[in-house]
């Protein structure tokens, strides 16, 4: 697995690559960038560590718990906003 | 006689300025809780509802769901929350089994009305809209929060009473029907008066409401508040997603009582969310629902040396907890079990052989309970109710539950608990029958061969669901699909997060699937 900055990809690459770790990480499909991951109960407390451990893995980013806001994770969208600013940050 | 409505109305009468319930930055004093909730049980009386109905409640966790329980309960009816993150198709079996007078609902929910209504599967339960404005709905409305808040809010005189049912709570089945706890006035109010006198709780407690309110544990949270004059604090689900907030708010509100299922204070121990002496105004924590892993349990005492720490222990059946345990001190060993202690007042909990007869102290047996907390039993299911509350062979007048767990006596005379007799199981305090799952995964008819078991995860212990299939032969199968179909079938909590092929399941001697060999199988690296 390569890990390299978030920087390098488009917002199409970074959304299927997120895509991808909840398919393989959380065996989740999720069907659209705007779904609603977190209402609906498809990413709990348990599921949420996997998911940010995952994130931190494949993108090279630090995610520290106590400063995750909720909002970050309500659709794949917002997640990818989350990584673009945390690559930013990092670099 | 005092009725679960009955304490708001003592509040409303004597401090109707009082804040019963903060959420956000809501805050309802009891004077008002009590007048909205006259005014909807006014509303659900005009509608036809009558002493014995079913209200089913598809409202999110907030004032306005805790203002229809009660309002349900002055109407002289029982309620029952459904859990809004079920799929179509599992609150279509609650509906159809409880067989509501009337469904009261928010906006939340109308995704999920919308699908009912047109399936034809709403039966002829009323739809009562807890939102001002009803424009452009899917499904028709009996009446809205405008129509509530012109009815009369002067007290209702309710006639119900003890033996009543207060609500109908639905669990996990194992031949993959959820099952209804029927719960009287009589069993909420025994548990609930002990809990405030044993606990000390007052007007100047803050008390969090974190259980969802489908959930038993909820009506301590809810009761307890509003018979000791407290003010309730629910906790947005959301918020359990990350531990620094769910502590962030315990500092804020300045909470004085926490009382949770284990997982939440196991997830905020292992994102470090706790800090030595934090939440200065905390007295005391409560957990029940399943075992407080110690080395959790150490963890948490360790850095709050000034709050008091009990176990409660008890099945929905039996009432919000049977059983008590105030840890006397910080466990010195991992190793150390946390004994689930003695009985709540007017319960008793007793380890017995099949005969049902006393097991010498020290050797493991079937645990029973009996006493005031026990449920008339599940709703209209007199077969499952007869296989659960037997006859005590001591006194026929009598009933034991059977609760399914194995467990112990110990020499100070305490009860520990040691496993479960059958195969249901606990994540984050919800009960699961692994046959719910299993069923469900039949029914989707697309593998051989499955089976669901727990298994150990990392950190503090929690088990996930790791479900082992055999796909039909020469097909393929995508664990990503085959959750997402079951999803329409069982609320997330039940859907397994781990996915195993396998040519053939294993088999015991006796022929059934070894579930033993499988989670040795899983556990392997």
């Amino acid at each position: 697995m390569s890990v390299t900055g978030g920087g390098a990809r488009t917002n199409g690459q970074l959304l299927h690559e997120i895509r991808a770790i909840f398919v393989e990480h959380l065996s989740l499909a999720v069907e659209s960038p705007e779904a609603e991951l977190l209402q609906s109960g498809l990413v709990d407390s348990v599921t949420l560590v996997e998911l940010v451990l995952s994130l931190e893995a494949r993108f090279g980013v630090s995610l520290p718990f106590d400063s995750l806001e909720i909002d970050d994770f309500r659709t794949l969208n917002r997640i990818a906003g989350l990584i673009e600013r945390s690559t930013a940050q990092g670099s | 006689m005092t009725r679960l409505q009955d304490w708001v109305a003592r509040q409303a009468e004597g401090r109707p300025d009082a804040p019963a319930i903060v959420f956000g930055p809501e805050r309802v004093s009891y004077g008002a809780l009590e007048q909205v909730s006259n005014q909807l049980a006014r509303a659900l009386i005009a509608r036809g509802c009558r002493r014995g109905d079913r209200v089913a409640l598809l409202v999110p966790k907030s004032p306005r769901a805790i203002a229809a329980m009660l309002g349900v309960l002055k109407a002289d009816c029982a309620y029952t929350p459904v859990d809004l993150r079920n799929p179509p198709a599992r609150v279509e079996r609650v509906l159809e089994a409880l067989q509501p007078r009337v469904v009261v609902a928010t906006g939340a929910a109308r995704e999920l009305l919308a699908a009912l209504h047109r399936d034809h599967r709403l039966g002829r339960a009323a739809i009562a809209w807890l939102e001002a404005e009803a424009c452009d709905l899917p499904f028709p409305v009996a009446f809205t929060l405008a129509d509530v808040g012109r009815s009369e809010a002067t007290p209702v005189a309710s006639r119900n009473g003890d033996d009543d049912l207060a609500h109908i709570l639905f669990t996990s089945g194992s031949t993959g029907v959820p099952k209804g706890v029927t719960i009287t006035h009589a069993n909420v109010r025994h548990f609930v008066e002990w809990a405030v006198r044993y606990f000390g709780m007052g007007p100047d407690d803050r008390v969090s409401g974190h259980s969802p309110l489908h959930f038993d544990l909820s009506t301590f949270d809810v009761y307890g508040a509003f018979a000791a004059g407290a003010t309730l604090y629910p906790v947005a689900p959301e918020l359990n997603l990350l531990p620094h907030k769910v502590a962030e708010l315990i500092r804020q509100a300045e909470l004085t009582q926490w009382f949770s299922v284990p997982s939440i204070l196991l997830h905020m121990a292992q994102g470090d969310a706790v800090r030595p002496n934090d939440f200065p105004a905390l007295r005391r924590l409560l957990w029940c629902g399943e075992a407080f892993p110690t080395r959790g349990l150490i963890h948490w005492m360790t850095r709050l040396p000034h709050v008091t720490f009990t176990n409660l222990y008890g099945p929905t059946e039996a009432t919000i907890a049977s059983s008590y345990y105030r840890v006397p001190a910080c466990p010195t060993s991992d190793r150390e079990a946390v004994p689930i202690g003695t009985g709540c007042e007017g319960e008793e909990l007793l380890v017995l052989d099949e005969r049902l007869d006393p097991v010498a102290r020290g050797g493991i047996g079937d645990l029973y309970i009996r006493g005031v907390g026990l449920s008339p039993g599940y709703w209209c299911d007199p077969e499952k109710t007869r296989a659960a509350f037997v006859p005590n062979p001591h006194d026929p007048s009598d009933r034991l539950y059977r609760t399914g767990d194995l467990a112990r006596v110990d020499e100070q005379g305490r009860i520990v608990l040691v496993g479960r007799a059958d195969s249901q199981i606990k994540i984050r305090g919800y009960r699961i029958e692994l046959g719910e799952i299993e069923a469900a995964l039949h029914a989707l008819d697309a593998l051989c061969e499955s089976a669901v078991v727990p298994v150990a995860t990392d950190g503090f212990g929690e088990p996930a669901l790791a479900c082992v299939y055999v796909p039909h032969r020469g097909a393929e199968v995508a664990p990503a699909a085959l959750r997402q179909r079951l999803a329409e079938l069982l609320p997330p909590y039940m859907l397994p997060t781990r996915w195993k092929r396998l040519e053939r399941l294993p088999l015991n001697p006796n022929g059934k699937v070894d579930r033993r060999a499988l989670r040795d199988l899983l556990a392997a690296p």
